[in-house]
């Protein structure tokens, strides 16, 4: 502060002879200085005009290039699904065309069973024709004293009790047959039943199929037509992906570094403990490499499992070569497991071991004997170094989910912060138009004292002169007879 | 050609990605059994098994050398040992020198003078030789050196170039107690020598249970 002084002894006077001298100076370079402010106002704001437009146009431009390559995403992704169930569509049908011969030819003879069950069951032995009426005339006449007649009235009445009876029985036995055969015909309704539940079912599900279809066939026409709504639904199912498959990856990621964690001690008996690399301990590489080895393999895996489609040219390899590669990739995922859950096992033994040697050397050996009867650790490890890695090797999935939808996601980010970088470009081109109304107010304010002394300066001229022009009054009729003029126009 | 090219390549980057600094270190101890310090003798092998053993990791090395009258000879040197680079090995190794060290403490043996720089001379030219990654010097004495009528001991001016030596438990004698600026000179003294034979640092240990943390700092710096 002292430097700007004058006078350091006279703060006061030397502050207002330099403000003075400022205000002087800066009344001056009056004009100049307000064109400046007036044409770097204009420039900014021409300048942070263009640029909000520029930024508006790119967000636009970015908006539109996503939107295409969602739109375009979600309609491979729809032709995918498509092509899926019309693939079901067609192994259902022939499947179910293959069965329905035998479907129908069951159904007919069982059918036909039951016809002739039902026949059967309706058949009764035919009486003798008139035996009845007869039998009944000659019971009908009355009784004599004749023995010869008596003799023959009861033969007869003799032959009709046993021709009752005998057809009592027949009828039973007919009845009991009937009901056999009902009987037999019950498990022949259930199959039959069982058989129209089966074709109804599968009807019903080709109707669903069909109405999935159709789902996805509105959705792809939508798509294809650059729906809206079909492209903030996809924008919304990208996000929805994006954050599911973070959050997935997130717990995977905690579980390969648990994984880690259970490996990279007893790594150090594998490999040379004291070595390092980059100032990382190789036995701590060495298990990170193994982790990563198993996302690897997981990636494999799950790609010609057909989960996936990181590799394409997996999708391209013929069934027999994939199974052998699956073979092979299961494999090497168990031997990583197995080998995993023998270095927890080791791990365990370390750091008891460490524990031990520890104690010893402090001199208390018998205190850690308590904490090692228990084989809980040791188990709980084993297993977890076995099931971890198989965790870990689907990685691939929301891997996979996360590459895709990220895109999409970033490139609405990026259209988002261009869209707000404009907005701001065009908030600042309006600061900038008002500082440039504000600032000449401002300056005008800094050097009113100069500013008014040459105001009056230029009022007392005038007025001279004014003055003057009243002693010459042809001249000021002139000059009011020009007012006049000017007023008018 | 091309071949070869690709193969100069590889062993190139190979070599590149290698790691040239090494973090084994070596750990020299000297403990001083003269008159008025071999009363700590149990003490600084109880110390050594607590604090500084099971700060070793595999591939370090350590190194007991015993303070007497004759300290700049081979006779003096307790125990060295390299531990293995296969942690249970290195472990079977701590226990075994454990009892050699116990053995140490047990023998009764008190030496008449107390010869430090032949001790540290001796040690110098064994850390040289291990070449390890840190090297460090721990000396457990008095550090009052009471060399035997006509014995010459000089420190080279690179003696204990790239030994970081540390004074640990030093024993406060009773004039000390009467004048502690005979002590603080006395360590000035021996931080000023070594500052002479090029040593990377000269401190003071007084709490012996950050010892290993010390050790750590100085295999990573």
């Amino acid at each position: 502060m002292d430097a700007i002084l004058l006078w350091p002894g006279q703060p006061v006077l030397s502050l207002v002879v330099l403000w003075l001298a400022s205000a002087l100076a800066l009344w001056v370079a009056r004009e100049p200085m307000r064109e400046l402010f007036e044409r770097l106002g204009k420039h900014l704001e021409e300048s942070l005009d263009a640029a909000g437009r520029w930024c508006k146009a790119a967000a636009e431009e970015l908006r539109k290039r996503s939107r295409s390559a969602l739109l375009a995403a979600g309609g491979l992704e729809l032709q995918s699904k498509l092509e899926k169930q019309f693939q079901r569509i067609d192994q259902g049908f022939s499947e179910r065309l293959g069965q329905y011969s035998g479907l129908h030819r069951q159904l007919t003879d069982l059918l036909a069973n039951l016809e002739g069950d039902y026949q059967k069951s309706g058949d009764s032995p035919p009486d003798v024709p008139g035996w009845a009426g007869a039998v009944e005339s000659i019971a009908g006449i009355p009784s004599s004293d004749d023995p010869n007649v008596k003799k023959i009235l009861e033969g007869v009445k003799r032959s009709l009790d046993e021709a009752q009876k005998k057809a009592l029985d027949t009828y039973r036995k007919d009845t009991a047959e009937r009901h056999r055969i009902l009987e037999r015909m019950r498990p022949l309704w259930k199959d039959a039943r069982g058989l129209l539940e089966g074709m109804s079912e599968a009807v019903s599900r080709a109707l669903e199929t069909t109405t999935r279809v159709n789902g996805y066939i509105d959705d792809y026409g939508r798509v294809r037509n650059d729906d809206r709504a079909a492209a903030r639904a996809l924008t919304f199912s990208a996000a929805k992906l994006f954050a599911v498959s973070l959050l997935v990856l997130g717990v995977a990621l905690g579980g390969a570094f648990v994984n880690f964690q259970l490996i990279a001690l007893p790594m150090s008996e594998l490999v040379p403990a004291g070595a390092r690399l980059g100032g990382v301990p190789v036995a701590t590489i060495s298990a990170l490499v193994i982790v990563l080895m198993e996302v690897a393999v997981g990636v494999f895996v799950m790609d010609l499992l057909g989960f996936t489609e990181l590799f394409p040219r997996l999708a391209h390899v013929s069934a027999g070569r994939r199974r052998l590669l699956l073979g092979v990739a299961l494999g090497g995922l168990f031997f990583l497991a197995a080998v995993e859950s023998s270095l927890a096992v080791l791990r365990e033994m370390i750091v008891e071991a460490d524990a031990a040697l520890k104690h010893a050397l402090a001199g208390q050996e018998g205190t850690i004997a308590a904490a090692t009867t228990s084989r809980i650790p040791v188990v709980g490890q084993a297993v977890l170094g076995f099931v971890l890695p198989w965790i870990v090797a689907m990685v691939a999935i929301p891997l996979e989910m996360l590459l895709d939808s990220s895109r999409h996601v970033f490139a609405w980010l990026a259209a988002l912060l261009a869209s707000g970088a404009g907005s701001l470009a065009f908030v600042l081109a309006r600061v900038a138009r008002g500082l440039a109304s504000v600032l000449p107010s401002l300056y005008d304010a800094y050097v009113s004292v100069p500013l008014r002394i040459e105001r009056a300066l230029k009022r007392g001229r005038e007025e001279a002169s004014a003055r003057e022009e009243g002693a010459k009054p042809g001249r000021r009729a002139r000059t009011k007879l020009e007012l006049g003029e000017e007023t008018g126009s | 050609m091309r071949r070869t090219a690709l193969l100069a390549l590889a062993a190139s980057l190979a070599l590149s990605c290698a790691e040239g600094r090494r973090y084994d270190q070596a750990v020299c101890v000297l403990v001083d059994v003269s008159g008025t310090y071999a009363d700590q003798k149990a003490d600084v092998v109880r110390l050594l098994k607590r604090d500084v053993l099971p700060a070793l990791v595999p591939g370090d090395s350590l190194l007991v050398i015993r303070i007497d009258g004759q300290s700049y000879e081979k006779a003096n040197v307790e125990t060295l040992l390299t531990l293995d680079a296969r942690p249970s090995q290195a472990n079977a190794q701590k226990l075994a020198l454990a009892k050699q060290l116990d053995a140490f403490a047990a023998a009764d043996s008190i030496a008449k003078h107390t010869d430090i720089r032949g001790a540290i001379m001796l040690g110098a030219e064994y850390l040289k030789e291990l070449g390890s990654g840190s090297r460090v010097m721990l000396i457990f004495s008095d550090l009052e050196e009471d060399l035997p009528r006509g014995m010459s001991r000089e420190l080279a001016p690179t003696e204990l170039e790239g030994v970081e030596v540390m004074a640990v438990n030093v024993k406060r004698l009773s004039h000390d107690g009467r004048d502690p600026d005979v002590f603080r000179r006395r360590l000035t003294a021996w931080q000023e020598r070594a500052a002479a034979s090029s040593a990377r640092g000269w401190r003071t240990v007084q709490d012996e249970t950050r010892l290993a943390e010390v050790l750590a700092e100085v295999r990573e710096s």
